[in-house]
């Protein structure tokens, strides 16, 4: 006797006739959610799956997905024989765990029948209109954070409050999207202008240590995890999107490093 | 002691912080401050016990993400959603800060150093993450054979 397990393994779906839908719009809707997920910060092996798991849903009876940080490709053969193919490009990722979870949700709804796709649309509009809290309450986020790591890397309460001033400082850039022209200058010019309150602050003769001033400032810059998220990807097999966010943290890194040796270049000596 | 305490209270604290700015519903604070507290004291815990770089990170990671697992599961969400925040704490913010101005004062053999340190962390959070993932699969493979079984 054989069991064999199945693995939160999606099925067609019963309760919904999927042979009114064509395999245009399926997958024109798959990839709709695969977007929302992708711009919000989730992995591409999370869209992949996403993707398959509703095309499935609706009576596909192959897919093939691919997804990168910057561009999904998607593929659909039907049940009679047809294939359908469409591409998605993405411009702009940022990290909103709140929507990701909100697109989650629709996704897993519409494989258990609970949303029809025509309902997709109305759906993530509405999702894109909720918000979690006040958006101004993101301005604490980067205080708190900043002024946090001042301590854990060993600094005192006045290096903490120094760098709580630098990182507020940093969300109110981030908060309002000041335009900078590229995203890499964008980083440098965010980092320069955060090292650049760290160090006044210093001259004026708040915060003791300068160096935790800075590493609290540089946390709420850096690309947080996607060094390991990189790495992550790469031992799963991702390799091509697990290269090329090792390329981009990479970069980013070299950016911040650039906008805080040019803010300390202005105030020179700092380091002798 | 009290140090550590302090440093564990700090992290915690930023951990919180970039669980709002990583935009998490307030319900899930906790859960992302709870993943916080883990990783610092394991962090802590690991660099007195084991000492060195890698380890300390690596075995931090890895139950800090398995811990995600277990709370996506409860929360029935994304894991990413605690894994960013629940791991900002061992990112290796300081020692590429000090990369940085190495390389500015020209000490080329501290700033490679502290360049390799940085990688190291990087692979090592990298490493945990994948280890814990795999558990997670293994694991629930194993409930899902014994549920089948006794059925």
């Amino acid at each position: 006797m054989e069991r064999k397990i199945k693995f939160n393994k999606t099925l067609p779906l019963k309760n919904i006739d999927t042979a009114l839908y064509p395999a245009d719009f399926i997958l024109c809707k798959a990839l709709d959610i695969g977007e929302n997920i992708l711009k919000c910060g989730g992995e591409p092996h999370r869209i992949e799956d996403t993707i398959e798991r509703i095309c499935t849903a609706y009576g596909a009876e192959h897919t093939d997905v691919f997804a990168l940080p910057s561009l999904i490709i998607a593929g659909v053969r039907m049940a009679d024989g047809k294939t359908f193919s469409q591409v998605r490009r993405v411009y702009k990722t940022a990290n909103n765990m709140y929507r990701l979870e909100l697109m989650n949700d629709i996704s897993r709804k519409i494989c258990e029948g609970k949303i029809s796709l025509d309902d997709v649309d109305s759906e993530i509009k509405k999702a894109m209109g909720m918000k979690p809290f006040n958006r101004y309450l993101a301005l604490l986020g980067g205080v708190l954070g900043a002024g946090g790591f001042a301590v854990f890397f060993g600094g005192t309460l006045y290096d903490a409050l120094a760098a709580a001033i630098a990182g507020f400082v940093v969300s109110v850039f981030n908060l309002h999207k000041v335009k900078f022209g590229s995203q890499m200058f964008y980083t440098i010019a965010v980092s320069f202008i955060g090292a650049l309150t760290g160090l006044i602050l210093f001259r004026i003769g708040l915060g003791d240590n300068i160096d935790m001033i800075m590493i609290g400032t540089i946390m709420l810059v850096i690309p947080g995890l996607a060094f390991g998220n990189a790495v992550r990807d790469l031992l799963f097999g991702d390799t091509v999107s697990g290269i090329i966010q090792l390329v981009q943290a990479i970069l980013v890194a070299v950016m911040v490093a650039f906008g805080f040796i040019a803010a300390i270049m202005i105030f020179g000596g700092v380091f002798k | 002691m009290m140090p550590f305490v302090i440093k564990i209270i700090a992290g915690v604290i930023s951990t919180v912080g970039f669980a709002i700015i990583f935009r998490l519903k307030p319900s899930h604070w906790v859960f992302a401050a709870v993943d916080g507290l883990v990783a610092c004291v394991c962090y802590f815990a690991f660099t007195v016990l084991i000492g060195g770089v890698f380890w300390p990170n690596a075995l931090a990671a890895l139950l800090t993400a398995f811990l995600t697992e277990i709370f996506a599961r409860i929360c029935k969400a994304p894991s990413t959603v605690f894994l960013l925040p629940g791991c900002i704490a061992l990112v290796p913010g300081g020692t590429l800060y000090y990369t940085m101005s190495n390389f500015l004062s020209e000490n080329y053999s501290e700033a490679s150093e502290y360049l390799l340190v940085t990688v190291e962390v990087g692979v090592a959070i990298g490493g945990g993450i994948i280890l814990a993932s795999i558990l997670r699969l293994a694991i629930f493979k194993f409930i899902e054979r014994v549920k089948l079984n006794t059925k």
